[in-house]
């Protein structure tokens, strides 16, 4: 049985694509050294300086998945953090909505607009 | 099939085995809500000061271009 972690304590980001430049510059900055691999772990403070340095995935770091959930309940301990998030994540292409969307079987919502939608637009009600 | 009820951090074929997790309690029964890129994640993780689980992965293994 999985050990439970708590995802409400973490932000947790998920880069969909390594196909964006920008997104492959933070990721090749969190990695560190070397060719950016095709796999990235971190955990990063909320400033993002990291607490554990990239990796290639979280079986480099810890024995299983309690020793990963034990480390994460200690780290987020140390945080003062509050509140959830207030806005639906936007995703810049439909085509990679659709495929994050398929994949965790979660819902989308797509919109048409004649300039890009900002993320106040999505507060959930 | 039955859905599965947890989520897995990442998975690729022919890569680490991956790390099951299960949310904790009712409010987080419907998974992690994983926010899809570094810019919104930056600036959630400042609001909130909450730490960063930061997890990616590439369509393509050792060069060879794959699928989502």
């Amino acid at each position: 049985m999985p050990e439970v972690i708590k995802p409400r304590n973490f932000v947790c980001i998920r880069t969909m694509t390594y196909e964006s430049a920008e997104e492959a510059k933070v990721l090749r900055s969190i990695w560190g050294r070397g060719d950016l691999q095709n796999t990235v772990f971190a955990i990063l403070d909320p400033y993002g300086r990291p607490i554990v340095n990239g990796q290639r995935s979280p079986q480099r770091i810890f024995r299983d998945s309690a020793d990963m959930a034990s480390y994460m309940d200690q780290v987020a301990a140390h945080y003062r953090s509050y509140g959830d998030p207030t806005w639906l994540p936007v995703v810049d292409t439909v085509r990679l909505g659709l495929n994050v969307a398929a994949c965790d079987s979660r819902p989308l919502v797509i919109v048409v607009a004649p300039t890009k939608p900002k993320e106040t637009a999505f507060k959930p009600d | 099939m039955p859905t599965p009820d947890f989520e897995y951090c990442f998975q690729l074929p022919l890569c680490p085995q991956p790390i099951a997790i299960k949310p904790t309690n009712a409010a987080n029964e419907a998974g992690i809500g994983w926010i899809p890129t570094w810019k919104q994640g930056i600036a959630e993780a400042n609001r909130t000061k909450k730490p960063i689980l930061l997890v990616s992965a590439a369509p393509q293994c050792g060069g060879v271009p794959g699928e989502w």
